[in-house]
């Protein structure tokens, strides 16, 4: 199994162009046009890795439903993988809120008019981490489980517990 | 309640997902397994496209387990295969 969707903790995005458009003194349609780039420049960079991630956990489990062999080996690194994008996609979000800060004090030193272009451009750069990070989360739990069910661990110890019916447990869920 | 079993791959898996002290609490909840009937509080539940082979189930903070569950000649019983965060992104668009 390839492992090229294994990612670096290198940053997301690089948000100081929040701050640096606001201090040009323009207008704030000019501004939200000079955010919308570089917005859609890091939607497309995020959705690209999580959508691969997401792409190819679907297929490994289809392959292990099919009945097909999966090669456990890369399991182990591509959840790895997977971990790795969201914890940067979370550090991500965290370095947005900082530069969203910087910008909205640079705006209201120099610029009000631009609050709610920044505002505006907050909630598309968050919405865009929260969708993607659900990906990412249920793509390495996707990982997980076919993990589970591919290299199936050998009980350890004594068994804990009191018996119980897990058919008709499982069958109240209907 | 309901009997359950580490597997030998868990402590491994768990030590990569999850810190110290969400391991041990996660511990703890699968002690709730034993002890308590399955309630809401544990979200015991088959996971959806694994026709009953795979289990999840709360471990506490934003983790869950992932339960197999297999067979002996005292009915069916779970092996503790995983665990990891899972409700990590509730709320992710409170942050600002």
């Amino acid at each position: 199994m390839a492992h090229a969707l294994e990612q670096s903790s290198a940053p997301v995005a690089d948000y100081g162009y929040l701050e640096a458009f606001t201090r040009q003194h323009r207008q704030a349609d000019d501004i939200r046009a000079l955010f919308k780039e570089h917005i859609d420049q890091t939607a497309t960079v995020i959705r690209d890795t999580s959508t691969n991630f997401k792409t190819v956990a679907q297929s490994v489990l289809d392959r292990c439903n099919a009945g097909e062999t999966v090669e456990c080996d890369g399991l182990d690194a591509l959840i790895d993988g997977v971990m790795t994008w969201e914890v940067a996609l979370a550090q991500d979000q965290d370095e947005l809120a900082r530069a969203l800060e910087i910008a909205e004090r640079a705006a209201r030193e120099e610029n009000p008019a631009v609050l709610p272009v920044i505002a505006e451009a907050g909630r598309h750069l968050t919405a865009i981490h929260a969708d993607n990070a659900e990906v990412c989360r249920d793509a390495r739990w996707m990982l997980m489980a076919v993990r589970a069910r591919c290299q199936p661990s050998a009980p350890v110890g004594p068994i804990q517990g009191q018996p119980m019916d897990l058919d008709a447990y499982e069958r109240s869920f209907g | 309640m309901a009997r359950w079993v580490k597997g030998d791959k868990y402590d491994k898996r768990a030590a990569k997902h999850l810190r110290l002290e969400d391991r041990r609490r996660a511990d703890r909840f699968l002690e709730k397994l034993s002890e308590t009937p399955p309630d809401t509080a544990l979200n015991l539940k088959p996971m959806e496209g694994h026709n009953g082979e795979l289990w999840e189930m709360k471990a506490g903070g934003q983790n869950r387990f992932i339960l197999r569950r297999v067979r002996d000649d005292q009915g069916g019983y779970f092996v503790v295969e995983d665990v990891g965060p899972h409700d990590i992104y509730k709320g992710y668009n409170k942050r600002r």
